[in-house]
């Protein structure tokens, strides 16, 4: 998981738009349907906690490295 | 259905990994109307936040509703919500659209999931090509972002409605059936859906 920086910018390339100041549960919902389509399947509990981008991050960060298992998606894309 | 009487497996009709549907019951009545006088609860759903009488609460449950489900997180299979398809015209091609999300369900994501599915199920299911939904500003506010890029508003009714000591306006917004079979919404929901990871 990159850090939060590069996280927030590869999520705003795939909205098409700057992240919300304050982002609300539709954008959150897409956050996640996104994070784990990079691979990155985060437990019931760890959504539940999840009210900002920072959370989001927090959690994708921990479950990455554990779990391991790619869902047949591609890495978050490249910053190239 | 499809012709082997299951929900098409890649339409993420009536559930995914986190989320699924289930049809309002007459046990799950009382947890409605429990739910309903939640002050944390979103979408002042039928009563409008009012303590109705129960009986008054379960004949009105079903008026005019085409289409009603539970939503279900599965993994505790808690009810997190009720969503419903309402005032269906075949005529005109619409349906309006409403949610009620429980005060304890915790989370959001869960429940605007099981609504984005619920929105899925009713273009898949039936020719509808355009949904409506009525909203207060109170639960417009956790889904705003959508304006422009998965629905648009249609109408404002300012200070139309009485609330929490004021009065609020209250948005009506649209789904099209192009937008949202277009929208990046909905191709993020089914490849959640359609992941086997996903499927239980």
């Amino acid at each position: 998981m990159p850090p939060l920086e590069e996280f927030i910018r590869r999520l705003e390339a795939e909205f098409g738009e700057p992240i919300p100041p304050e982002p609300d549960s539709l954008w959150l919902t897409e956050a996640v349907l996104i994070v784990e389509s990079w691979g990155y399947v985060l437990a019931d509990e760890m959504i539940a906690d999840i009210a900002d981008i920072s959370d989001l991050h927090h959690y994708a960060s921990q479950v990455g490295p554990l779990l391991g298992e790619r869902r047949g998606a591609e890495d978050p894309p490249s910053s190239a | 259905m499809n012709a082997s009487g299951g929900w098409p497996a890649t339409s993420g009709a009536l559930g995914n990994g986190r989320v699924k549907l289930s049809p309002v019951v007459p046990a799950t009545y009382p947890l409605l109307y429990t739910e309903m006088l939640r002050p944390g609860s979103i979408g002042l759903w039928r009563a409008e936040g009012a303590p109705v009488p129960y009986e008054d609460f379960v004949r009105a449950l079903n008026e005019g509703v085409f289409a009603q489900m539970l939503l279900v997180r599965r993994a505790d299979d808690a009810i997190i919500g009720v969503v419903q398809g309402r005032s269906a015209s075949f005529r005109h091609g619409t349906c309006g659209l409403g949610a009620f999300v429980f005060e304890n369900a915790r989370d959001r994501v869960h429940a605007i999931q099981g609504v984005l599915i619920f929105v899925e199920y009713l273009f898949h299911e039936f020719t509808f090509r355009k949904l409506y939904a009525e909203s207060t500003q109170r639960s417009f506010d956790g889904f705003a972002s959508g304006l422009g890029r998965l629905f648009e508003i249609e109408g404002e009714l300012k200070n139309h409605e009485w609330h929490d000591g004021a009065y609020r306006s209250s948005f009506i917004a649209s789904v099209t059936r192009p937008a949202w079979l277009g929208s990046p919404t909905r191709r993020r929901l089914l490849a959640a859906a359609s992941t086997p990871a996903m499927i239980p």
